[in-house]
């Protein structure tokens, strides 16, 4: 079963649709309960970064994420839900993530192009990874004014560039999978993406 | 890199896609989840949904719409007409669109822009624009209710206010372009473009290929909508991104595009031990011909020839159909379904499709009792 942790924020129902549309039954995760009967996780999001922290703290689903990353359950943070996995947040104020993956979430800045980054944008493949199995040159819908920076190398899948800036777009560090882009509204390439994650080996354990 | 947007658009009443010519003359052109999945595969990169009734009895209908389309496409669309109230747009948002589109409200509580992007964030927030030219042709007023009330505001100080408010998005309609196919109206695309920080939807006067081309060339938007252009199949969406691509400006392209490699790297041909079950239907009448296999090299024959290839499997060898008994069958389309796994192939049969001499080799029918009897 797939957990969809809900803090309350966003538009749920696509990435609904998409797993059903994957034949992949989901749940929505309102309480840390729900998140423990989960074998994979997706943390989706829209919003600002504190908002989405305060809330997941709030509903006791910070802890629980945590605690079912230990276990091993495959997590796939998208867009917000991405941010939120790093250490950092500067959106508005100074917050902390959740500190799955290193780097801290900061302001795009560049007088050349628009922020927020509204639209398509290509993926460059920054190394071969499961993630990206059978995509080949992909284009991924982005909305966001926010990206990664300090990051671990390591960690970083594929890029995207807009005006000056190398937008890090994709990234994973084990069974943790993260992208800044809305693979549920990627079209085919979306939906592969998406797939690729459902069909990851969860080596989840729960004791 | 960042690509330009094409967007269909389709216009909606009482569920169903219509389209009018300067707003006049309605004439129904079908059902929209139909057109949105064809739009869709021909690469659109978003959708806009108007509900042209916009009564408040038909804000359900629409919302209904935005459920059905929400399930079936995978691309962000928006939904707009007669959405007055933050709990309209709420009610929108939770069936499942993307966005939705404020007009005629905006203009009368401009706070409602601010709210909505407070409360839903201003990525889901489009404000539309309707613009028509003063008399003195000295600017642009914006117009609302088709363009039958002026409202004295002028188009470029309402673009400065609604992104002030935390409008995300500018969907800017020409009303004087609109309907006409000359070509949309850059003039005015250009003069708000300069001044947005956020991103603006070019719309009226799409009417052929070479508006697009110029409305991006000029950098006049950062995607451009249309609507009976592409209902009426006047011109593809697929069209419309391969002359702009052709021409330098950046569009999301689907990867398979002519592109074997790509196209094969989508399939999944490891499931069945890299054979993969491909049925062929003559491409005028549909009639399913036969079934066969392919494996690797017979698809990069086919793709390659234009000329149906398959792999025997009691012979265990590549046969490319028709090469013996010129019974040959040209390719006309190529689809894969939902899980990759099996082709579609739509061809003109040469001849027979069966060694038998039949047409198809499904000729030999079991007759079904029928129950009761």
């Amino acid at each position: 079963m797939i957990g969809i942790i809900d803090y309350g924020a966003g538009n749920l129902r696509s990435l609904q649709n998409a797993l059903t549309h994957l034949h992949h039954e989901s749940m929505l995760c309102e309480h840390p309960n729900h998140v423990a009967m989960a074998d994979r996780l997706i943390l989706p999001g829209v919003g600002a970064f504190p908002d989405c922290m305060k809330q997941l703290q709030a509903q006791h689903l910070a802890d629980a994420i945590q605690n079912a990353v230990n276990h091993q359950i495959p997590l796939l943070g998208i867009c917000l839900g991405m941010q939120v996995l790093f250490e950092s947040g500067t959106e508005g104020e100074s917050c902390a993530g959740l500190g799955l993956l290193k780097g801290k979430i900061v302001r795009m800045e560049d007088n050349q192009v628009k922020i927020p980054h509204i639209g398509w944008n290509d993926l460059i493949e920054t190394k071969a990874d499961p993630m990206l199995n059978g995509l080949h040159h992909p284009y991924v819908y982005f909305v966001h004014s926010y990206f990664a920076q300090d990051y671990d190398e390591n960690d970083l899948v594929a890029i995207s560039t807009y005006g000056s800036l190398s937008i890090p777009a994709a990234f994973r560090k084990g069974h943790i999978w993260a992208c800044q882009f809305h693979p549920e509204k990627s079209g085919e390439d979306g939906l592969r993406l998406l797939q690729n994650f459902l069909h990851t080996e969860s080596e989840g354990r729960r004791g | 890199m960042y690509t330009k947007r094409i967007i269909p658009c389709l216009d909606i009443k009482d569920g169903k896609v219509v389209k009018g010519v300067n707003f006049i003359g309605l004439k129904d052109v079908g059902d929209p989840i139909e057109l949105a999945q064809t739009y869709a595969r021909q690469g659109a990169d978003e959708l806009v949904f108007l509900d042209i009734t916009a009564t408040h009895e038909n804000r359900r209908t629409i919302a209904e719409l935005a459920a059905q389309v929400a399930a079936k496409i995978f691309i962000p669309f928006t939904v707009g007409g007669g959405i007055r109230s933050l709990d309209d747009i709420k009610q929108i948002l939770r069936s499942g669109a993307d966005k939705v589109a404020l007009n005629s409200a905006a203009i009368k509580e401009p706070q409602l822009i601010k709210k909505a992007a407070e409360m839903f964030g201003s990525q889901c927030i489009v404000v539309a624009i309707d613009a028509k030219m003063r008399e003195a042709k000295d600017g642009w007023n914006v117009v609302i209710h088709g363009g039958r009330i002026d409202t004295g505001k002028d188009v470029l100080e309402w673009a400065r206010e609604v992104q002030e408010l935390g409008a995300g998005e500018i969907l800017l309609t020409s009303m004087d372009a609109d309907g006409t196919k000359q070509g949309f109206d850059i003039p005015l695309c250009h003069a708000v473009n300069r001044i947005a920080k956020v991103p603006v939807i070019a719309s009226g006067g799409g009417g052929a290929l070479a508006h697009f081309y110029d409305v991006f060339a000029q950098n006049a938007a950062d995607a451009a909508l249309a609507a009976s252009l592409f209902h009426y199949g006047e011109v593809e969406v697929m069209e419309v991104k391969e002359y702009l691509h052709h021409r330098g400006i950046s569009v999301r392209r689907q990867a398979w595009d002519g592109d074997i490699e790509a196209f094969i790297k989508r399939l999944d041909l490891a499931k069945q031990d890299g054979l993969m079950p491909v049925i062929v239907q003559e491409a005028a009448t549909n009639e399913v011909l036969m079934l066969a296999y392919m494996n690797e090299t017979a698809l990069r024959v086919t793709l390659t020839k234009h000329l149906a290839c398959y792999y025997s499997r009691s012979r265990q060898q590549l046969w490319l159909k028709g090469e013996t008994s010129g019974h040959y069958q040209e390719v006309q389309e190529i689809a894969y379904d939902c899980d990759r796994d099996t082709l579609l192939l739509k061809v003109h049969q040469l001849g027979a499709a069966c060694h038998s001499g039949a047409h198809s080799c499904f000729y030999q029918r079991i007759k079904l009792e029928k129950e009761g009897k």
